[in-house]
């Protein structure tokens, strides 16, 4: 493979420690390998699971799942509370390891790093063969286990090694990362996260040659803003220096005041301001929000967020400033003096879970009249439409 | 319903394009590949192909054209086979060796756990998963019960590893570099071994490696 690739292209490694918690634990108490154990704590009311053995993961745990759920569906499991300073020191261990072998070394958590071993090949040869050794290296060094993804990109080389895992190398040869993430699932694309997914399954869309086959037009007219990165991933191009490289999870605009303001007429005009920008954003994302939060700073910077959520999920100005208004009149004693305001959106979707029949035609009117504004926004500038209350 | 030739050209470059990238060509890359400037004629085709029902059009999406009727391939593969008794269509062939020995299967079910991502190319028609036998080649550090990745796919190129099967029924992973006279050279990526040397028409690609993995 080696004689096979060109100099200059890019040798990417994503390297992912197996079970990392886990297999730190079993350092200590080698009794532990084979079993099912879960790290995170006693199975009592709180905590979730930070990480669990390959053995409890075939009873279906998995991180970030509430003990007491893990619990019921392993009752046999070893809960262990987790030791972080062990973690941390056993992640600097592999962390040197890494930089033995290269400069260009990119810890992303505790336990993967992204490694670029570019124009090395003389150095060191095929780059299979020089995973396999840095795996080698690091079981030697540490006593932990390591997958390893390999390719042109830092994206595929993520899933690449989490298809290799556990314990497992995979290299995906240059010029095939389309043909190779063909046949995945559209979700096992980095940044591609529920909501995304969910609305690709709406859309018949389950793997990413047919992401690719739907074409950037058709993304971007769905995704908005996210869509061109959904469509560069699927063709296996990076998207990490893009502006919108993941799934949007919230929206937010903030205002610090020159002079802290207590003007009631000030603050509705301000608020006014954020939420007409707020909301071209997610028009522009193509989502709807459906939690609406205000941060209120006083002149003693205490900072306080309040939320509340919508019937239904909107994208428009008015079901945004409603909500602002409320908040801001619930929260504020009408006296203090404010130094900031902020207004955030939030709990995003793809479209409107139900419609409420009534406000049908109004919410439609509306919608065009946010769509008209947003033309003339294209054209002329964010500031050259304004609502009436922004203008004092 | 009889197709014209250019008609069958249409159909049959978009069969070949679909198996070698998994997605659809545009309109574009059809007119270019068939030589036609006009756009319009390429519509043409493509809504006779549609009004014939050998194929189905996704509206909205670009790149969405769907091959309902494979019939008029499948019979000139078919011819193909007549007229030479010594190729195979890889539809065939229950896939291969890998390395000199005796002839591996393609993973239809997966036992191991440790496998189970693999799972996701179980099933796919654009790629397929092999495990290898044999030492071939050893020299690119692919050993004997590595897996590799493999396009399913007849388009290769000089420097690609491919899985071959060659007229005596063998199944093989080697290098292939075309030679003169229509001969071409199966290099194995092990300096012990020799290269096997074939006719062109004697040799049947199945598809090219696009990856490997090793399983620890």
């Amino acid at each position: 493979m080696a004689d096979g690739q060109h100099p200059r292209e890019p040798v990417i490694f994503h390297a992912d420690m197996d079970a990392f918690f886990v297999s730190v634990e079993e350092l200590f108490d080698p009794g532990l390998r084979g079993k099912a154990v879960i790290v995170g704590g006693v199975p009592n009311q709180r905590g979730v699971v930070s990480a669990a053995s390959y053995e409890a993961r075939k009873f279906g745990v998995h991180s970030a799942m509430p003990l007491v759920t893990a619990k019921q569906l392993c009752p046999h499991a070893i809960f262990l509370p987790g030791r972080r300073d062990k973690y941390v020191e056993y992640s600097h261990k592999v962390e040197q390891v890494f930089r033995a072998s290269t400069p260009d070394v990119e810890m992303v958590s505790i336990d993967e790093a992204f490694l670029d071993f570019t124009g090395s090949g003389r150095l060191y040869g095929d780059p299979f063969q020089l995973a396999h050794r840095l795996r080698t290296e690091i079981l030697r060094k540490t006593g932990l286990g390591a997958s390893i993804g390999i390719s042109r990109t830092k994206m595929v080389s993520k899933v690449a090694s989490d298809l290799a895992k556990p314990r497992g190398i995979l290299c995906v040869l240059p010029g095939h990362e389309a043909v190779f993430l063909g046949p995945l699932k559209v979700g096992k694309l980095p940044g591609v996260g529920k909501v995304t997914v969910g609305r690709l399954h709406d859309l018949g869309i389950t793997n990413v040659a047919q992401l690719c086959s739907v074409g950037q037009s058709f993304l971007a007219g769905t995704f908005g803003l996210w869509g061109e990165s959904l469509y560069r991933k699927a063709q296996g191009l990076d998207t990490a220096h893009f502006e919108f490289h993941e799934e949007p999870k919230s929206i937010s605009h903030e205002h610090t005041f020159d002079r802290d303001t207590a003007d009631t007429e000030e603050l509705h005009a301000t608020l006014a301001s954020l939420v007409a920008r707020t909301a071209h954003r997610l028009r522009d994302h193509r989502m709807f929000a459906s939690t609406i939060t205000l941060k209120l700073r006083d002149l003693d910077f205490r900072t306080i967020t309040r939320a509340l959520s919508l019937r239904e999920p909107s994208q428009l100005d008015r079901d945004i400033m409603e909500s602002v208004f409320d908040l801001l009149k619930k929260n504020w004693d009408g006296r203090s003096k404010i130094r900031l305001l902020g207004v955030a959106v939030s709990g995003l979707s793809f479209g409107p879970l139900q419609q409420d029949l009534f406000q049908q035609e109004s919410r439609e009117k509306m919608a065009r009249l946010c769509e008209a504004a947003d033309k003339i926004r294209g054209r002329f500038g964010f500031d050259s439409i304004a609502p009436a209350r922004t203008i004092q | 319903m009889p197709l014209t030739k250019r008609q069958f050209q249409v159909l049959s470059f978009l069969d070949q394009f679909v198996q070698e990238n998994g997605y659809c060509p545009s309109f574009d890359e059809i007119g270019k590949n068939l030589q036609l400037s006009s756009l319009a004629t390429v519509h043409k085709h493509i809504n006779t192909l549609e009004r014939k029902g050998f194929i189905r059009r996704h509206y909205n999406r670009s790149r969405s054209i769907e091959i309902l009727n494979r019939e008029p391939l499948e019979q000139v593969t078919r011819a193909k086979r007549r007229a030479n008794p010594l190729s195979r269509s890889g539809r065939d062939v229950q896939l291969p060796l890998l390395g000199r020995i005796a002839a591996g299967q393609p993973l239809e079910a997966l036992s191991s756990d440790e496998s189970i991502s693999l799972r996701e190319f179980v099933g796919s028609k654009s790629v397929y998963v092999l495990q290898v036998k044999g030492s071939s080649m050893i020299d690119d550090h692919i050993c004997d019960g590595d897996f590799v990745l493999v396009q399913n796919t007849q388009a290769v190129e000089n420097g690609d590893t491919i899985v071959a099967l060659i007229d005596n029924g063998e199944a093989t992973l080697k290098k292939f570099y075309r030679e003169k006279n229509d001969y071409v050279r199966l290099q194995p990526a092990n300096s012990e071994m020799q290269p096997i040397v074939v006719k062109a028409k004697d040799l049947t690609v199945q598809g090219r490696v696009i990856a490997v993995l090793r399983k620890y």
